[in-house]
């Protein structure tokens, strides 16, 4: 009973805020980036629950629990990582307010084909990444109801689908709020049970050392590789195209500012929440033969049914949270940066039409393949892998050059791309990713060819970079307000 | 006592995440203000609508 009512009315509020994101979306620009109205906490919250993958409730606890708090330093690159992209890259980026991180691309490198590249690289690897979180939301649907795992796959999509097609950035933000504050408070309820079950902060600890004497200690990851292990997340994080996206669909610098100090507040909250539940697993089942069973057996077997259900609640939010952002933004690729440039639109109601139906295609996609069989093997579990370090060889130094270094060509932010995309695959497939994460060659690659390349070819034309970098007030050289988005 | 034992590994990590986020709120108010006092405008330009939408 208890389980139902947590469910449905998480399922219900979901899907309700869907239906607000509707008939708040009246244009194109409403549908990608929320009329780029949004204020401090809600697009902040996003961010943060965009950031917070059911990797922080099943990977990360279950790293907890097996190396011990030492990982837990690894969570300071979010703050430093986002006080990078407010400080350096958002003042000049979001000069223009676009729709799509391939649309900055395009204006900044003066090159449709850039903005090309960029959306089929999104595409490809946001559909495969996609597919891998369907079949989690499979699995977590057949653990905790029952259903079979294509079932528990379909609802899960169409669930996703149906609010962030139909509501657009509006029902993907307000959802994504609502699922960052289930996460904080699911995780914030379960402690005190945990603590009534082990005796007491003091008991939890001492039981958590006796069981893994390396909990408190630097043994279980050494310093050497969190330094290592942190610059590989640091470069995944910067210029997330999924992350960028909010800073045009918030109002101005200050608002993306003080969202930005919400974020980290928010990043620290839940990491530490779930930190302490790691330690809680640790006390309480010290014998697990993998760590990322910790969540679910905690909140099977030491919550109440109540407390167990919305811890649950809260790893499904991170999930879907996650998967609305990265489907809008594949969804954009699709049907703004590839179909569009094909067959522009002037009619406000057909771009959002459009929107609409990139959304649809990119969710269903990774859906069908699965339920026939294609993709559940390696190839998704490859790319997932591979992820955070693609963006962060693909994407970070087109974005960063493009907003500190006026001589970025477009033919160095081309190369870049594809290099850093060849050198992390390349990397994955014959270097040694136990002893150097694929981001680290995969950067590197990108950053020599983008100033190799750029020193070799013509500077870019003044009226490409003006906008960007011309000395005057903040935010200079875009259309009228009021130009519609598909024009920018 | 094992929770005051853990010392700086987990003390030393939440004392750092606070400091760190007061740094943060600390750089964000100067540079607010500084935007104040020049008289710059932080709205991007485009067809952004009035309003907030917090919720």
């Amino acid at each position: 009973m208890a389980e139902s009512i947590v469910l449905g009315g998480y399922l219900l509020l979901t899907v309700g805020l869907g239906y607000l994101g509707l008939r708040m979306t009246k244009n194109a620009e409403d549908y990608y980036i929320a009329g780029g109205s949004l204020g401090w906490a809600v697009g902040g919250a996003s961010i943060a629950s965009t950031q917070m993958s059911s990797g922080l409730f099943i990977g990360t606890i279950g790293v907890v629990y097996a190396v011990g708090w030492s990982f837990a330093w690894v969570v300071f690159v979010f703050p430093l990582a986002y006080w990078m992209m407010v400080a350096v890259i958002a003042p000049r980026f979001t000069r223009q307010r676009k729709v799509s991180l391939p649309d900055f691309f395009e204006a900044r490198y003066y090159s449709r084909a850039a903005r090309v590249i960029a959306a089929v690289i999104i595409l490809v690897a946001f559909v495969i990444y996609i597919s891998a979180q369907v079949i989690a939301g499979g699995l977590i649907a057949n653990v905790v109801l029952g259903v079979p795992l294509n079932v528990g796959m379909i609802g899960f999509t169409v669930i996703i689908l149906l609010y962030t097609v139909i509501g657009g950035m509006f029902a993907v933000v307000y959802t994504d709020f609502l699922q960052m504050m289930i996460m904080i408070v699911g995780a914030a309820l379960a402690i005190p049970a945990v603590l009534q079950h082990v005796g007491g902060l003091a008991n939890l600890f001492a039981l958590a050392e006796g069981a893994n004497p390396s909990m408190f200690t630097w043994d279980g990851l050494p310093p050497s590789l969190l330094i290592t292990l942190s610059l590989a997340f640091f470069l995944g994080a910067v210029a997330r195209p999924e992350q960028l996206v909010r800073f045009y669909a918030m109002r101005d610098m200050a608002t993306i500012r003080r969202g930005i100090g919400f974020v980290i507040v928010l990043v620290g909250v839940a990491h530490t929440l779930v930190f302490v539940l790691a330690i809680g697993a640790t006390a309480l089942f010290p014998a697990l033969g993998n760590g990322d069973l910790a969540m679910p057996v905690l909140a099977e077997y030491a919550l109440p049914a109540f407390l167990g259900t919305l811890l649950l609640t809260a790893v499904a939010s991170a999930m879907m949270s996650t998967v609305s952002s990265i489907l809008l933004v594949a969804g954009t690729a699709l049907a703004h940066d590839i179909y569009g440039i094909i067959r522009p639109s002037s009619s406000p109601r057909r771009k959002v039409m459009i929107g609409r139906l990139g959304t649809v295609l990119t969710g269903l996609v990774p859906l069908v393949l699965l339920i026939l069989g294609v993709g559940a093997g390696q190839l998704v579990q490859f790319i997932v892998a591979l992820f955070s370090a693609l963006m962060g060889a693909v994407f970070l130094v087109p974005v960063v050059a493009g907003v500190v270094w006026r001589r970025a060509t477009r033919e160095g932010a081309i190369a870049s791309m594809i290099g850093g995309l060849v050198a992390t695959i390349g990397w994955r497939v014959f270097g040694d990713t136990d002893l150097i994460d694929p981001v680290l060659p995969g950067f590197t690659a990108a950053l020599v060819l983008m100033v190799a390349t750029s020193l070799v070819t013509a500077p870019p034309p003044a009226e490409a970079t003006d906008p960007f970098f011309a000395d005057g007030p903040e935010r200079t050289g875009a259309p009228a307000p009021g130009a519609p988005a598909g024009s920018r | 006592m094992a929770v005051l034992e853990s010392g700086f590994i987990v003390w030393g990590y939440l004392l750092l995440y606070v400091l760190l986020t007061a740094a943060y709120y600390a750089w964000s108010a100067y540079r607010d203000r500084r935007d104040r006092g020049t008289g710059r405008t932080t709205r991007p330009a485009g067809s952004a609508r009035e309003g907030s939408h917090d919720g």
